[in-house]
């Protein structure tokens, strides 16, 4: 009984991050971050008792007892990684975004025609392997 | 007349015949030197022999060659002295009876060997008595005995040994020593048939067989062990200047040499040596080894050893006695009939005062009867015995059973631990008493759900009683069907179980009271027995039950015994949906800001530098 209950729980933790990736990847960041807060915060307040269950409903217990492991920290553990992976797709993005325009703005009247060409011809070959790859 | 002197005549040559095998008993003996043991003495010591005693008076070891003064008494009065050296005058003979044989005479200590002359069996029949024929031959002991012929001078008797052939006519009654090894004694010689009844007679040898006899096996620590040593000679000749050698590795043993004349064949001796248990604070064994020593007359050694181990028990001991008391009308308090007297009795045979600490657990339905704890320090003098007693309250009526009491003590650094006696015997205590048990089920509940509440009533006395039940419902709930109060008899070991259903609007953490049960026995004693309170967690929003029966499922079980799982997180059900919601919403927050510190500080830091 306990292993099904923590397979149901997988499961539907699963379908919820890859829902948010979804998102992540084909609509917007910021949107996938509001999903992120907003499906469990609009669970908890529409059937407070069946999400509050089930969040706290203990799948192990480490160290002897220690240590539970219930929902809600697998709801914790998702929440971080796909929090991490939403701000730091976010950050490279402005990075690689505003560091080639400020790259190229310093170094436009000092860099000679061929490397210009060299770096225009790198960028046109990396969005044709991205193009590709989408 | 004719036939009585006939008759007479007969039994004088029947007595005269087994007379001359009487005769025969004198041939084992002989008047021998009889050697009474090897002495080492001082001057001014002496040494006992048998009647006679031996004291050296001065020893001289000036002159080149040492010498010293002997001096003979025969019961303690004197009768002469020798002038002994290790040389020419180291053998001296008092009137045939006494001779000392001095072996060396160094730093002051005269080394000797005292004989006594006696007459002592020595030879003991080899071959019995048998009869031979002209020609027939008997071997005993490498010697060949061959009867050569019969005539009217006697029987002619050829011996052969290594030493080459001898031949003898021997007469009724003749014997012949061939040598110190072999004898042979002609007791008839038949003239007629041309027989000769004839036995052979070899030395005797001595046996030393040795017991113990100690009483018991254990022994308490410093106390005087029986330790007695039977030395018997199984052998067929005297046995000498016997010295028994008592040592012990642990033991004190105060006596450790004895010495004692002699012991003649089929005899035995009883030694009593004195022998004192080693003071040890841990249980161990002991070993007592007796060596004894014995000679023949030729001086030859015979010895033969005994060991025996014992058990010692610590110097501290502690034995446990329970004893069940009436309790008196007037104070039968828990409905128990009786109580008990525990008595410790702790035991010291060390020669020292020892402060030792005892520990006596107790069942936990016994209560000390004006004690904090069943813990004693205590000092036990030496040698004496110190009595811990205190009373204990049974509880609950049933069978009581009883560890053993537990002492420890330090001694040289080190803490040793010993354990009284085992109480076995199981003790009965009489008395009324009804336990009461109250279960809800579900401990978590919807408004408007059903509470089913169960109160079990078991009568643990030996007596049949009459038993009220009252269990209060709060003004919250409302009875929904059952009845919540009882009043019956219950049997000896009987029960009842009351179920009862509630319903409720309130919500939040609700008190259920606790279930009493007044009880009456037989002997109109009087006692009640009250449950747990318990506790309902009421959900403040109507639920589906779908909901219900998930949140049952995953967070509680139905069997209240597991109630105390909630243990874990009491506080859960009271989370209302916003208190949930803002929990949930600042551990978004917070997870946020703390991943995002690295790529803001990253944010910072380009901007700068590209500023």
């Amino acid at each position: 009984m306990e292993f099904l209950a923590f397979i149901g729980s997988a499961m539907l933790f699963a379908t919820f991050a890859l829902t948010v990736l979804f998102i992540l990847v084909m609509v917007s960041s910021r949107l996938s971050m509001l999903i992120l807060l907003v499906v469990p915060l609009l669970a908890v307040i529409i059937l407070p008792g069946t999400t509050l269950a089930f969040l706290s409903y203990r799948h192990f217990l480490f160290a002897d007892g220690l240590v539970p492991v219930n929902n809600f920290h697998i709801l914790v553990t998702v929440w971080s990684t796909l929090l991490g992976i939403i701000i730091y797709t976010e950050f490279l993005t402005w990075y690689l975004k505003s560091g080639k325009k400020k790259l190229a703005g310093s170094q436009k009247n000092r860099s000679p025609a061929q490397i210009r060409g060299m770096l225009n011809r790198s960028v046109l070959k990396a969005k044709e392997i991205l193009a590709k790859r989408g | 007349m004719m036939m009585a002197a006939r008759k007479l005549v007969v039994l004088i040559l029947i007595l005269s015949f087994l007379s001359s095998s009487a005769d025969a008993h004198d041939i084992h003996y002989e008047n021998i030197w009889i050697f009474k043991g090897m002495y080492e003495l001082r001057p001014g010591e002496r040494a006992e022999l048998d009647g006679f005693t031996v004291k050296v008076h001065t020893v001289d070891m000036n002159n080149g060659q040492p010498s010293a003064i002997l001096l003979v008494y025969i019961n303690k009065d004197f009768k002469e002295s020798f002038y002994v050296d290790a040389a020419a005058n180291s053998e001296q003979v008092y009137n045939d009876e006494l001779k000392i044989d001095v072996l060396a005479i160094s730093e002051g200590i005269v080394s000797l060997e005292a004989y006594r002359q006696r007459y002592e069996q020595v030879w003991i029949t080899s071959i019995a008595k048998t009869s031979l024929g002209v020609g027939d031959i008997i071997e005993d002991g490498g010697y060949t005995l061959q009867v050569a012929g019969v005539t009217e001078e006697g029987a002619t008797i050829v011996a052969g040994s290594d030493e080459g052939l001898t031949e003898d006519i021997y007469l009724s009654g003749d014997h012949r020593k061939f040598s110190e090894e072999f004898m042979l004694h002609v007791i008839y010689v038949n003239r007629k048939s041309r027989e000769v009844l004839l036995e052979t007679l070899r030395p005797g040898k001595p046996e030393i067989k040795t017991d113990i006899l100690t009483g018991k096996s254990t022994y308490d620590s410093g106390e005087n062990i029986e330790y007695q040593l039977m030395v018997g000679n199984n052998g067929t000749i005297p046995l000498h200047g016997l010295i028994v050698c008592t040592s012990s590795s642990e033991a004190d043993v105060q006596e450790e040499k004895i010495q004692h004349a002699g012991l003649d064949p089929a005899k035995a001796k009883k030694f009593m040596i004195p022998i004192s248990a080693p003071v040890t604070p841990v249980a161990g064994n002991i070993s007592i080894v007796s060596e004894v020593t014995g000679y023949d007359y030729k001086g030859n050694q015979y010895s033969g050893s005994v060991q025996t181990e014992l058990r010692v028990r610590p110097y501290i001991s502690a034995s446990k006695s329970i004893e069940k008391l009436e309790k008196l009308t007037m104070d039968r308090d828990f409905g128990t009939d009786e109580y008990f007297r525990i008595s410790i009795l702790l035991k010291n045979t060390a020669g020292f005062p020892k402060a030792v600490t005892v520990t006596d657990e107790l069942d936990p339905s016994l209560i000390p009867y004006d004690l904090e704890s069943t813990e004693w320090a205590v000092l036990v003098e030496a040698n004496s015995v110190k009595e811990i007693s205190y009373y204990a309250k049974p509880t609950t009526p049933g069978n009581f059973t009883f560890r053993n009491a537990v002492v420890q003590w330090k001694d040289g650094g080190k803490t040793y631990t010993i354990e009284s006696g085992p109480v076995e015997e199981v003790f009965q205590i009489h008395g009324s008493m009804v336990t009461v048990e109250k279960y809800l089920s579900p401990n978590y509940a919807l408004p408007g759900e059903e509470i089913k509440i169960t109160v079990n009533m078991v009568n643990i006395g030996d007596r049949k009683v009459d038993a009220v039940l009252s269990d209060e419902i709060p003004p919250q709930f409302s009875l929904v069907r059952g009845q919540n109060n009882w009043e019956g008899t219950l049997e000896a070991g009987g029960s009842e179980q009351i179920i009862y259903t509630l319903v409720t609007e309130e919500t939040g953490q609700l008190r259920l009271p606790a279930a009493t049960v007044d009880f009456t026995d037989e002997n109109e004693q009087q006692g009640s027995s009250v449950s747990e309170e318990m506790l309902l967690y009421v959900e403040d929003m109507p639920g589906s039950s779908q909901e219900e029966k998930c949140y049952e499922e995953m967070t509680y079980t139905e069997d209240a015994g597991e109630y105390t799982e909630t243990g874990y997180e009491p506080e859960k059900p009271d989370i209302g949906r916003l208190k949930a919601a803002g929990f949930m919403v600042s551990a978004f927050i917070t997870l946020f800001c703390t991943l995002a510190i690295i790529p803001a500080v990253a944010y910072l830091y380009i901007n700068k530098v590209y500023e």
